[in-house]
C-alpha cells in the first residue's frame, strides 16, 4: 500500500527531471509549506497572535509566518549566543535570554534547535535555560516549535522539555529528503511500523529487517534525519 | 490538530470518537505550500498550495484522505462537488470513493474515505500480456460507466471549466475542439510542419456528442480495493468532453508503463510492432469505438484530440520535457504516416 493522493493532469509516468535547467522547479515548490505544522500544533487559534522565530536567518523565513499570525518577532540565533552566562560575572537572577516579558507570546518558534555547545561558531545557553525561558514568554496554552537536525533518540529532549514546563510534548519526524516537512510522521512505534508498508522505495530485505528491528526496540529516531516538537506551554 | 480545522472535521460522524482524532492519527503528506499563503506570492494559484492529511484509525490503518487546500481553491470545489454527487449514485457505488467537503474563512478541505489496495500503476509491470489486456478492459469498462452515468447537460456547480458548454450530449465540432490545443502547439513552435495534415485528420473526424470524461484517468489513479477497482483524483473531470480520450490516456499511459519505455519509444512505433501489446490494444480501441458508435476517422480524430491536448496541458504547465516531447513526437509520426500515405486508421484499430 502507497500513500497516495490527487495529482492533476501532469500526473503521468513518473522520471527524474531534476537537473534540467529551467524546468525543475521542485525544490522551491517543496520549501514552501514548512509552516504548515501549524494546523497540527494544539495552538487554539493563530490568528492576531504573537509569535518569536529565533533562527540562523530569521529574516528569510519570517515572511512566512506573517499569514499566521498577526505579531512576528525575529531573533538571530546568533544573538543567544552571546551569552552574558558565559561571562566571569555569569548571570544575574533575572537575566533572561529572550528579550519578552513573560506571558507575552502565543508561539515560539526555534527553528533549529542547538545540539552542541556551539551553535554558529559561538556558545550558546545550556538547552535549559534556553527552554525554561521560552516557557517564560509564553502565554499558558502557547506553543513551542522546535526543529532538530541530526539521526537521533528523541527521549533526552523530550525530558528537558517537560523538565522546562512544557506539556503535551509531540514528536514528528520528517519524512522528506529535503527537511522541508513533505511528509510529518508521528513518532509513535505503532504507526512508524505501519508506514514502513507506505514507502515507495523497498531496500533489500536485511535493510528492512534492521529497520524493523530499531522501531521495535523504540530507536525510530534514528530513521529519520529531522524531526520537530510540539509542545505545549 | 488545529482547533480551527478539528472543528471542519468534526462537523461529520467520522466514527472517531468525542475526543476526535488523536495528535499520532494524523499524518501530514503532501504537503505542497503554506496556508494561508505568504504575502510574497500573492499570485500564486491556490491549486499550488496546501497539503494532504491521512487520518488513521485506532489501529493506525489509515481510513480517510483529507486533502486541505486555500478556500479559493476552485479546483477542490469542483472535485469535491464531482465526487459528491458520483458517491451518491447508486450505478457506480464503490467506483469512487465516499466524498465530503467543508470550508471556512482559511480553509477548504475534502474529505474521501480511503481505498485500501495496490495502484493500477504498481501492478502494471509485474503482468504478462494477457494480464494486462483483461485488467486494462475492467479498468477501461469502469471509465465507461463513470462516464456514461453523468446525465446529460450535467456537470456540478463549481466547475472551474473556462470554456462555455462543456456539458455532456450537446454536439460539437472535433475540429474545433481541438483548436486551441493545436493553435498552441503551433505557436510554441512544436507542430509548426504538422499542423495541416492533423487539422485535416480532426476535419474528417466531424461531430461528436460530449461526454465529460475523468481527465486524468491514468494508472496512477486507479486502485484495486477491496470492493473492486475504483477511481480517484476527479480534479479535471468535465474539462475535456470528447468521447474516449480517457480510454487512450489510459491505454497509452499503461503501455508506457508496463513496458518501461523510454522518451524516445513512441506509443504509434510500439503500436506498429505488432506484438501481443499491440494487438491488444488495437482490439480494445475497436471495442471501444464499437460501444460508443464512433467510426475509424472518429477514432484517429480522437486520438490526434488527446496527444494533443495531453501535449498542450504538459508543456503549457512547464512540465518537464521527458512528459510532452514523447506526445509531441506522436502527433509528428502521425502527421507523416498521413503525408506518407499509410493509415492511421490501420494502425490504430486494425485491418477493416
Amino acid at each position: 500500500m502507497k500513500v497516495r493522493g490527487g495529482g492533476g493532469v501532469a500526473a503521468e509516468p513518473a522520471r527524474s527531471t531534476e537537473g534540467k535547467d529551467g524546468w525543475d522547479s521542485r525544490k522551491k515548490r517543496e520549501s514552501r509549506g514548512v509552516f504548515n505544522w501549524i494546523w497540527l500544533s494544539p495552538l487554539p487559534r493563530f490568528d492576531a497572535r504573537a509569535v518569536l522565530l529565533v533562527a540562523e536567518d530569521p529574516d528569510l523565513l519570517a515572511p512566512r509566518l506573517k499569514p499566521h499570525f498577526s505579531t512576528v518577532h525575529t531573533l538571530a540565533a546568533g544573538v543567544l549566543s552571546q551569552d552574558r552566562s558565559q561571562s566571569k560575572a555569569g548571570p544575574g537572577p533575572e537575566h533572561r535570554l529572550l528579550p519578552f516579558a513573560r506571558d507575552s507570546l502565543d508561539c515560539v518558534v526555534l527553528w533549529s534547535f542547538p545540539e552542541s555547545t556551539r551553535f554558529s561558531g559561538t556558545p550558546v545557553p545550556s538547552r535549559v535555560r534556553l527552554l525554561t525561558d521560552c516557557r517564560r514568554v509564553l502565554k499558558s496554552g502557547g506553543c513551542l516549535y522546535l526543529g532538530q537536525e541530526g539521526r537521533r533518540l528523541s527521549f533526552a529532549l523530550k525530558r528537558t522539555l517537560q523538565r522546562a514546563g512544557f506539556h503535551g510534548v509531540r514528536i514528528y519526524y520528517d519524512r522528506s529528503r529535503q527537511g522541508n516537512l513533505e511528509m510529518c510522521l508521528p513518532a509513535n512505534r505503532q504507526l512508524i511500523l505501519r508506514s514502513e508498508a507506505w514507502r515507495t522505495e523497498s531496500p533489500p530485505i536485511h535493510i528492512r529487517m534492521v529497520r524493523r528491528g530499531l522501531i521495535w526496540g523504540g530507536l525510530h529516531g534514528l530513521l529519520f534525519r529531522r524531526r520537530i516538537f510540539l509542545a505545549s506551554a | 490538530m488545529n482547533e480551527e480545522l478539528r472543528g471542519l472535521l468534526m462537523e461529520v460522524d467520522l466514527g472517531c470518537g468525542p475526543g476526535g482524532w488523536g495528535w499520532d492519527q494524523v499524518v501530514l503528506v503532501r504537503n505542497r505550500g503554506s496556508i494561508p499563503a505568504p504575502p510574497e506570492q500573492p499570485t500564486r494559484v491556490p491549486e499550488d498550495s496546501g497539503f494532504d492529511l491521512l487520518l488513521l484509525g485506532p489501529d493506525f490503518h489509515p481510513r480517510f484522505y483529507c486533502k486541505c487546500r486555500p478556500p479559493a481553491d476552485r479546483k477542490l470545489e469542483h472535485e469535491t462537488a464531482v465526487l459528491e454527487t458520483l458517491s451518491r449514485d447508486p450505478e457506480i457505488t464503490g467506483l469512487v470513493p465516499r466524498t465530503r467537503g467543508f470550508a471556512s474563512k482559511r480553509i477548504r478541505v475534502q474529505l474521501t474515505d480511503y481505498v485500501s489496495g495496490p495502484l493500477y500503476l504498481g501492478v502494471l509491470p509485474e503482468l504478462d500480456a494477457g494480464e494486462w489486456r483483461r485488467t486494462l478492459r475492467e479498468v477501461l469498462d469502469v471509465g465507461h460507466r463513470l462516464s456514461a452515468c453523468c446525465p446529460p447537460n450535467w456537470l456540478p456547480a463549481g466547475n472551474h471549466d473556462r470554456r462555455a458548454g462543456a456539458t455532456g450530449g450537446t454536439k460539437a465540432s472535433l475540429a474545433e475542439e481541438s483548436a486551441p490545443a493545436l493553435a498552441y502547439l503551433v505557436r510554441v513552435g512544436l507542430l509548426a510542419e504538422s499542423a495541416e495534415p492533423l487539422a485535416g485528420i480532426l476535419r474528417a473526424a466531424g461531430d461528436f456528442v460530449r461526454r465529460p470524461q475523468h481527465g486524468d484517468f491514468w494508472p496512477g489513479n486507479v486502485v484495486y480495493g477491496d470492493a473492486g477497482w475504483c477511481v480517484v483524483d476527479f480534479e479535471e473531470y468535465g474539462r475535456i468532453a470528447v468521447p474516449l480520450y480517457d480510454a487512450f490516456q489510459m491505454i497509452r499511459t499503461s503501455d508506457t508503463i508496463r513496458r518501461d519505455a523510454g522518451p524516445e519509444d513512441l506509443w504509434l512505433d510500439r503500436l506498429r510492432r505488432n506484438d501481443e501489446e499491440a494487438r491488444a490494444s488495437r482490439q480494445l480501441i475497436q471495442r471501444l469505438a464499437e460501444d460508443e458508435g464512433l467510426d475509424s476517422k472518429q477514432i484517429v480524430g480522437v486520438l490526434v484530440y488527446h496527444l494533443l491536448e495531453v501535449a498542450r496541458s504538459f508543456h503549457a504547465r512547464r512540465s518537464p520535457p521527458d512528459y510532452w516531447e514523447p506526445v509531441v513526437g506522436d502527433l509528428r509520426l502521425a502527421a507523416r504516416f498521413v503525408r506518407s500515405g499509410e493509415s492511421l486508421q490501420e494502425l490504430v484499430m486494425g485491418p477493416a
